[in-house]
């Protein structure tokens, strides 16, 4: 039985688990590292993984304090308070210019506060519910709301910017 | 439609909409060709869910193979190199006409060097010759 649950919910979950870890660290090679060391682990409980009540987000908590695990190792700033503040540098318009809009989104969306480009990330790319990502960030569910909120008013603004400056499309 | 997507995507910027009402903005940019920011916008967000892991990893295998073909090539040359110098003697000779001319040319000149040396202990002989000569006039006396 928890063997079935390892393979019908943890190993379907795995791409998302690695798309969730490299919008955390940035590093394919160290994302999947952080996957195949979850997996890893998960598979050594797999027994208990029928007392886990949401699987999915509980899966994706591990993934999220193992890439804390590996950013405090490195020295980096601690996850939960690193504030990205780029807003106003004018990169973005810099950018705006000489990128594409895919690159460009990918480039406003580095700007945004750790916090919410994490849950924007569950969110909007792993379509997660509100209260899935409050429990595997540690957060309640209205902030994780407010966080989404901000994303993307934020990511409307930059776009409303470059259709009054006329850039791109 | 057109109304129904955009009332969905002002509640959308307002972080109202649920789960399935998203669902339903990405799939109608997904089938609409829309060049607006916003369609843009909902592909990307497609776009980044499409990626797999093992899209990933065959990056780094290719990448991996590239760097074990070039460290099995780097070393077959160094191996080659080592035994090509260890086995070259720097006088050798690969055509067999110049070589039995080389080795022509080297006996004849021991056979020379050989001849010259036999003239020399011919003279050598006159000494022995001398010396008989002492021992016999040593004998009469």
């Amino acid at each position: 039985m928890s063997r079935n649950l390892y393979h019908k919910k943890i190993l379907p979950a795995s791409d998302g688990m690695y798309r969730y870890a490299l919008s955390i660290v940035h590093e394919p090679e160290t994302a999947r590292d952080v996957v195949q060391d979850c997996l890893t682990k998960i598979w050594s409980i797999r027994k208990d993984l029928d007392k886990v009540e949401k699987v999915n987000a509980w899966a994706f908590r591990i993934v999220r304090n193992r890439c804390i695990e590996i950013i405090r190792r490195d020295r980096y700033a601690d996850l939960d308070d690193k504030v990205v503040n780029m807003w106003q540098t004018g990169s973005v318009e810099q950018s705006a210019i000489t990128d594409d809009f895919m690159s460009w989104m990918g480039e406003v969306l580095k700007t945004l506060p750790a916090k919410q480009q994490e849950v924007f990330h569950l969110r909007e790319v792993e379509d997660m519910s509100y209260q899935d990502i409050a429990e595997t960030c540690g957060l309640s569910e209205s902030d994780v709301k407010v966080n989404i909120h901000r994303a993307r008013k934020k990511v409307k603004e930059a776009m409303q910017k470059i259709d009054a400056y006329g850039i791109a499309n | 439609m057109g109304s129904q997507i955009d009332n969905l995507l002002e509640r959308y910027w307002n972080g109202e909409t649920t789960l399935e009402e998203e669902a339903m903005i990405k799939s109608h940019f997904r089938s609409n060709p829309s060049l607006s920011n916003e369609g843009n916008y909902f592909r990307y967000l497609n776009k980044k869910g499409e990626l797999k892991m093992e899209e990933a990893k065959t990056g780094t295998k290719k990448k991996t193979w590239i760097s074990a073909a070039a460290t099995i090539t780097v070393g077959l040359m160094t191996a080659f190199l080592i035994i090509n110098s260890a086995n070259k003697d720097p006088f050798a000779v690969e055509d067999p006409e110049e070589a039995y001319e080389a080795t022509r040319s080297a006996l004849m000149m021991i056979g020379a060097g050989l001849n010259e040396g036999q003239t020399h202990a011919l003279e050598l002989t006159k000494f022995n010759k001398a010396k008989e000569e002492l021992q016999k006039e040593a004998q009469s006396e």
